[in-house]
């Protein structure tokens, strides 16, 4: 594959299309949902530049048999079969070599800074969708028992994950106003949420598996008074041994499990998966030589996913570096060419109908993010 | 010590800040900066009833057998592994869930996970020691061993390397931590080695991958010891990967006769690095030794003291802590040469004048909850051998997010108040709070605790003038006075 070579290869050769101006429209019926991949995914196992010679010099045992292609030059992991049709559809955009503006490898500071989106790690109290959800008054979902950073900063967010608690029952209304009068401020506020939420629909699945809680986001979200984001955990995929490749490892079961999310999310999502853009994350790459124990270290570039029925998928979208040792960031690295949030830019334009400066500025706090809406939405 | 308006006295709240709050048969200190002080180095041996059946009065010593050592969990662990490839092959054909109840109770009787779960609990419900626990659950959050390899010895890393070495110097600490089989387990060390070692030669001559693996050499350094704010390199995590080589066994089976089953420490050294190594500017040699020499090393680093001088006063003291707080912590440590006792020490005396609010973590309000009410919540030792229940042990933490025993990562249960809050997190306080209610003999009433607590008689009339006696205890714990300690 030739070097600096911006590759945007449509699988089945469909006429790129954008409607400009689009975005600054409210379309209140939009949705957003973060997968958020916890540990660092490898890219270059999920999403395969299969045509890259030095790929087989450097990790040979790390590319996995069966590759589902995509295009003459990319591939996508065996275990992803769901997402790969939809790619097929053009549903899902693929994009790699992108990070955030991180590279000193830190599993703590880099999940730091791509949820808080800010310009040096632990410099922001809210998240980057939590601000874009406040500047255009929209309320999330964390699926998860606390609220993460990401989503902080936005006065609608609440969360979900079914208790499992033997013996107990769901409190009553009537408890919770009684114990509204005992709690600090913070507390009163989730003991609010809880009231509204029992007021409403009670949750009935007690399922936490990212499969679970994709489903149970896809119906909430499809709900017209549903929250407009939603961010889904999945951990693991720090895979420093065992990573798997010519046979099944872990990457095999993370991408396994990635994949069955966003089916079931298409799939709860019915018809609602035409204005749902979903995204993943990741805090970043890995080293592009396989190490000692059949895994990878951490890294710098990754892939990511951008999918729903706006997306304009069905292609791999990279300003490709090239594999080579001196194309490698640090000698060892895959190089970032992508700014990652530029992506995320886009799908808060998107989906918030938020101009691209605001966001640039007042979420990201970079007014010359470039802006690459038109390339990822139809 | 201010705390206006408040049903709880100083005293009960700076229990709660550096201790746990006291069961009804408990004495309330009237010194209590001398009582958290001697109460640090209480060496009790963990008392509770043998099962949630019997009364809270009948405690007996947590047995000796359900702590075996390291070896011979390890041993148990490879019997677990040849009893669970007995059995898929024996009952091959046999139904699916009769199988897995085989599993089950093979897994039961040589892993011991759900014993160590269930004796931390014990503890925090009846230990006396609590301030001794609550450091105890700090170092062993900050040494986090948080995956499922991991757990087999967990167990044995709390009682016998972070118990045992928290009030002595943090370079011992540092190294035992390091050195004990569920952190190099944990932090992958164990497949770290030497592709120029005996043991790398022959793996690389059989066509097998072999070589460094980084993980253990960048959390020693970013996790357990001097932070990032240290400005170290990636050469001298690599270079630390490469000391770090060795420590740990590729094979779990004991009958191998390994020679770190016979040597004193788990240091394999065919599979090690020869060779100088250089980190941080200073040179280190080969051999086990290198590493008591750098994890002394990195004890003495002035970042070191930092980041942990204000990750204690973040758990104890203030989400925000002052540079009093902190410089007064850092020159205990200096004075000491590193010594926790003395820099604990310290911390409980300013965590009496100059404590801020903080919202406690969960598993402490559990404990405070259960051990106020006078209940017995928790399982005892002998629950834990019938499966069914045994399998529950865990339950309670993991609901409440922050179990040992639950995956994480390895920078541990987040220490700022604000992480702890969310609908979801109140909503399993209200749960608990209504099933510590419906269990175990001896259980207060709303009142008696109250009384117990020394809450002023006005507010007690005012608490208890509505609802149901189920309810008056939700609202006695779900609750500012009982989830926060207060400035």
């Amino acid at each position: 594959m030739k070097r600096r070579d911006f590759l945007k290869m449509s699988t089945a050769g469909l006429a790129l299309t954008s409607l400009p101006g689009w975005a600054n429209i409210a379309n209140p019926e939009r949705r957003l949902v973060i997968f958020f991949l916890e540990g660092g995914l490898d890219g270059l196992s999920t999403l395969v530049p299969k045509l890259e010679g030095s790929l087989e010099s450097f990790r040979e045992e790390l590319i996995p048999n069966n590759l589902l292609d995509l295009s003459s030059h990319w591939a996508l992991h065996p275990a992803m079969r769901s997402t790969h049709k939809l790619m097929l559809q053009q549903d899902i955009l693929g994009i790699h070599a992108t990070s955030f503006p991180y590279t000193k490898r830190s599993h703590f500071e880099g999940q730091n800074l791509i949820q808080g989106g800010g310009l040096t790690p632990f410099s922001e109290s809210t998240g980057w969708v939590g601000r874009a959800l406040d500047i255009a008054s929209n309320g999330g979902r964390a699926m998860s028992l606390d609220t993460p950073l990401l989503l902080r900063g936005a006065t609608g967010v609440d969360n979900y994950y079914p208790a499992q608690v033997n013996g107990s029952a769901n409190p009553t209304i009537d408890l919770l106003q009684r114990l509204n009068g005992g709690l600090s401020p913070e507390w009163q506020i989730e003991n609010e949420k809880l009231i509204s939420r029992l007021d409403g629909r009670v949750f009935n699945s007690r399922d936490r598996s990212p499969r679970g809680l994709s489903a149970e986001a896809g119906q909430a979200l499809a709900r017209p008074d549903g929250p407009v984001a939603a961010m889904i955990r999945l951990n693991g995929y720090d895979t420093h041994a065992g990573q798997g490749g010519k046979n099944p490892g872990r990457l095999h079961s993370l991408t396994g499990e990635l994949d069955t999310c966003i089916s079931t999310l298409r799939q709860n999502l019915g018809a609602a998966w035409d204005h749902t853009t979903f995204i993943t994350l990741t805090e970043f790459g890995r080293t592009v030589k396989v190490n000692g124990s059949s895994g990878t270290d951490h890294g710098y570039g990754t892939a990511m996913l951008v999918g729903g029925g706006a997306v304009n998928g069905g292609a791999v979208l990279a300003d490709w570096p090239g594999l080579a040792k001196s194309d490698q960031f640090e000698k060892r690295d895959l190089m970032a060419t992508t700014d990652s949030r530029s992506i995320c830019a886009a799908v808060l334009e998107h989906t918030f109908g938020l101009e691209h400066d605001e966001i640039a500025e007042r979420v990201f706090f970079t007014p010359n993010l470039p802006r690459l809406t038109d390339r990822i939405f139809l | 010590m201010k705390t206006t308006n408040s049903p709880k006295s100083p005293t009960l709240n700076y229990m709660m800040r550096v201790g746990l709050l006291p069961r009804p048969e408990h004495s309330i200190p009237g010194d209590p900066v001398n009582w958290a002080i001697a109460n640090l180095y209480r060496d009790d041996p963990t008392l509770s009833p043998p099962s949630d059946r019997d009364t809270s009065t009948n405690l007996q010593p947590w047995p000796e057998e359900l702590d075996p050592g390291i070896r011979a969990r390890l041993v148990n662990l490879w019997r677990w592994d040849e009893a669970r490839d007995a059995i898929r092959e024996k009952m091959k054909n046999a139904p699916e869930r009769e199988r897995q109840d085989k599993l089950d109770e093979a897994q039961f009787k040589y892993d011991l996970r759900w014993h160590d779960a269930a004796r931390m609990d014990a503890r925090g419900a009846f230990g006396e020691d609590s301030v001794r626990q609550r450091f105890g659950h700090f170092w062993f959050n900050h040494f986090t061993v948080g995956n499922y390899d991991a757990f087999y010895t967990a167990g044995d890393m709390y009682e016998h390397r972070i118990l045992a070495h928290m009030n002595g110097s943090f370079a011992d600490l540092l190294y035992e931590a390091t050195t004990h089989y569920s952190m190099l387990r944990y932090l992958d060390n164990v497949t770290n080695v030497s592709p120029r070692s005996e043991a790398g030669r022959i793996r690389k001559q059989k066509g097998k991958q072999v070589g460094f693996n980084d993980n253990l050499a960048r959390e020693i350094m970013e996790l357990h010891s001097c932070s990032p704010a240290q400005g170290y390199t990636e050469k001298d995590i690599s270079e630390a990967a490469r000391l770090l080589a060795g420590w740990g066994d590729w094979a779990l089976n004991p009958r191998n006769e390994h020679e770190w089953y016979s040597a004193k420490e788990p240091f394999v050294r065919r599979q090690s690095e020869p060779g100088t190594k250089v980190i941080l500017g200073k040179e280190y040699g080969s051999g086990h030794k290198a590493l008591r020499e750098f994890t002394r090393d990195l004890a003495a680093l002035e970042q070191t003291r930092k980041y942990l001088c204000h990750k204690l006063a973040l758990h104890f003291i203030s989400d925000t802590p002052s540079s009093r707080v902190t410089d007064a912590l850092e020159s205990a440590w200096r004075q000491s040469d590193g010594n926790l006792g003395k820099v604990h020490e310290k911390l409980l005396e300013l965590a009496w004048t100059d404590g801020d609010r903080k919202i406690l973590w969960p598993s402490h309000w559990l404990y405070n909850t259960v051990r106020i009410s006078g209940s017995n919540f928790f399982m005892g030792h002998k629950d834990i051998f019938n499966r069914k229940s045994g399998q529950r042990a865990m339950q309670p933490m993991r609901e409440l997010g922050i179990s040992f025993w639950e995956e994480r990562q390895p920078n541990g249960y987040p220490l700022l108040s604000k992480e702890w809050i969310s609908l979801e997190h109140l909503d399993r306080r209200i749960r608990f709070a209504s099933t510590v209610f419906g269990t175990g003999s001896g259980r207060e009433t709303p009142a008696q605790i109250m009384a117990n607590l020394g809450v002023p008689k006005t507010m007690r009339a005012q608490m208890l003038s509505t609802g149901r006696a189920e309810e008056q205890f939700t609202a006695l714990v779900v609750n500012q006075w009982a989830m926060e300690v207060q400035a």
